[in-house]
């Protein structure tokens, strides 16, 4: 027992740690090296998010509508996907599942420089609507790969079961099928929002700093060596990741919790 | 006209037959039990009867009505399924009433409806409770409201109590029984558990690799098996010649191996209980010397030894048999011969196919 309560406070202090050197560095004026702790406090951080010219705002709400909508879209498209693969035989089955896996397969980098040619001739690049698609190429798999696992272990037999109730694909969908994948949901939304929200060379690359997403403010600052306002905007950006999670979790809540069903 | 008759129906599952050419009347009001090994095609059979899964040759007829073609949304058969399925993110009358839900039936009949199916399956007062708040047996019983909501024509179960407890099974058998019979129901169960099957058949059809080897009623199918394989799936079992000389039966006993059944016209499979023993002789007695026995409760195996073949019967009662006793064994033919080993000239139970 005892030892159990060593082990999780571990854990916690391990997870906490971190937080707490962001927030101490996010509220320092001077650091000098080799101190503990900060020898000056102040708010430079703090205020240069909160200046109006400072893009921080802007390029936060392009984040989470960016990410957002690749999580609404990741979902709708793998559920299905998911489905056809777990629970059906087709010809080119094992083609689709390695196509839908080869963007994770091969670097996303050299993908990126690939599309990015014929995103220009197509003239998607440098726009919103490419940076979301090409978001997708790097989510869809893991979303993908989560709902056929989701949906293999759930098997058909539900599906049967409901068949034989006399429901028709919709109503075992939203009747049945929804409460069996939503650990998967949860799951699936919170990895397809990160991976998209923490993007940053394919944002770069095919947005053509025409569309701005928090990391690509980010990560300026942490190259520079400018730790306070990078702190303070990794703050931010975990914040905004959290919320996303608190939303999606109530959104897809199991209010009684009955799913037996795998958070994979 | 029987009320389901399934006709030369095959299903091949990536190439290898699962189900091949089978033939099966059943009449209204029948309780049938399919019984066999696993992976001998049972569970198939029950899927293509509930439309869940598509014949690639032959039809199914229920109630007059062709419904080889129809999805199992539209047939109206219910499957209850081996581990109940319900949905656990919904109450017991929810459970129960999905199906009419589904049916677009009005909120208030729905709710009388399910009232009827709780009283039914006495579980009054448990509507609004989920179903991991119930025990097994409950969950089953509610399994089986949850199909019998709809009125289906025919009641599909497969394995319904494979997954309860030994002492709760009888219990259910009972009750199943109990309600095909209120409900005037026509019910397919799938079993592989023999006594299962002999408790609550009308009807019994015995399944090996896809084919329907015997279909009879128990007393049928358990005595007078047409082969080693069915013989074996209701239990112990001995393999003789039969001595038919004249229209007289003589007490005489060949024993056979099971490759000499195979050549031999004349065969029959005699249960333990078909042959008296005794330690004392009685009339045209045979003699055997006792090999060994086994307690098992309510009777002892008794393995004897017969012009040096084994055979086996079972001793009721405090009569003890010691290994290397002599004994005495009558063979009662009657039990194993009731049709004097005239075959059943169709097996699928229809008159005129």
């Amino acid at each position: 027992m005892r030892l159990n309560k060593i082990f999780s406070l571990t854990i916690f202090y391990l997870l906490i740690t971190p937080f707490i050197v962001l927030i101490l560095w996010s509220f320092t004026q001077t650091w000098p090296a080799g101190e503990l702790l900060p020898s000056e406090f102040g708010f430079r951080g703090w205020r240069y998010i909160l200046e109006p010219h400072s893009k921080v705002w802007h390029s936060l709400l392009v984040s989470l509508s960016l990410s957002g909508a690749v999580t609404l879209i990741s979902l709708i498209i793998s559920i299905p996907a998911g489905k056809a693969i777990a629970h059906y035989d087709f010809v080119g089955k094992s083609l689709v599942e390695t196509l839908i896996l080869a963007p994770i397969i091969v670097p996303p980098i050299a993908v990126g420089m690939g599309i990015h040619l014929s995103f220009i001739k197509y003239g998607l690049a440098d726009s919103f609507l490419g940076v979301l698609l090409i978001h997708l190429t790097v989510t869809l798999p893991y979303s993908v790969r989560i709902f056929i696992s989701v949906f293999k272990a759930a098997g058909t037999k539900w599906d049967e079961q409901g068949r034989t109730l006399k429901a028709n694909w919709w109503a075992r969908f939203r009747y049945i099928t929804w409460y069996l994948i939503k650990p998967g949901l949860v799951t699936g939304s919170a990895l397809v929002f990160n991976v998209s929200f923490s993007q940053y060379f394919l944002t770069f690359l095919i947005g053509g700093g025409k569309v701005i997403t928090l990391p690509l403010i980010l990560f300026p600052f942490i190259n520079s060596g400018d730790r306070v306002i990078a702190s303070s905007l990794s703050l931010i950006f975990i914040l905004s990741s959290l919320f996303f999670m608190i939303i999606a979790e109530k959104c897809i809540e199991d209010n009684q919790r009955q799913s037996e069903f795998y958070y994979l | 006209m029987p009320y389901i008759q399934i006709q030369k129906l095959s299903k091949l599952y990536k190439g290898q037959v699962v189900i091949d050419h089978i033939s099966l009347c059943v009449n209204h009001g029948e309780f049938v039990v399919l019984v066999g090994p696993s992976g001998c095609g049972k569970t198939t059979t029950l899927k293509l009867l509930a439309g869940l899964i598509e014949p690639d040759s032959g039809s199914i007829t229920i109630d007059g009505q062709n419904v080889t073609n129809l999805s199992a949304e539209k047939r109206d058969v219910v499957m209850v399924f081996q581990d109940n399925l319900l949905f656990p993110h919904i109450t017991v009358a929810q459970n129960i009433g999905f199906g009419l839900k589904m049916k677009g039936v009005k909120e208030d009949k729905i709710k009388a409806k399910v009232q009827e199916m709780l009283s039914l399956i006495q579980l009054e007062g448990m509507e609004e409770r989920y179903p991991d708040q119930l025990s097994g047996g409950q969950r089953q019983r509610v399994a089986l409201a949850r199909a019998l909501a709809l009125e289906p024509k025919v009641l599909l179960l497969d394995e319904p109590l494979s997954s309860l407890d030994p002492a709760l099974r009888c219990d259910m058998r009972d009750f199943i029984l109990e309600i095909h019979k209120t409900l005037d129901m026509t019910t397919i169960c799938v079993t592989h558990d023999c006594e299962e099957a002999l408790h609550m058949a009308d009807k019994i059809a015995a399944m090996f690799e896809g084919s329907i080897v015997q279909y009879a009623v128990p007393q049928e199918i358990y005595y007078r098996p047409l082969s080693g394989k069915v013989a074996h799936l209701f239990g112990r079992y001995n393999i003789l010649e039969c001595p038919l000389f004249d229209g007289t039966l003589l007490q005489k006993c060949k024993v056979l191996t099971e490759a000499q059944a195979l050549t031999c016209e004349t065969v029959v499979y005699v249960r333990p209980e078909s042959i008296w023993i005794t330690k004392t002789p009685t009339k045209d007695a045979l003699i055997g010397k006792v090999l060994r026995t086994i307690f098992i409760g309510e009777k002892r195996i008794v393995c004897f030894s017969y012009n040096d073949k084994e055979l086996v019967a079972y001793s009721w009662g405090r009569q003890e048999y010691k290994a290397g006793d002599k004994l005495f064994f009558n063979i009662r033919w009657e039990d194993c011969l009731g049709k004097s080993g005239e075959e059943d000239e169709n097996i699928s139970g229809c008159a005129h196919i």
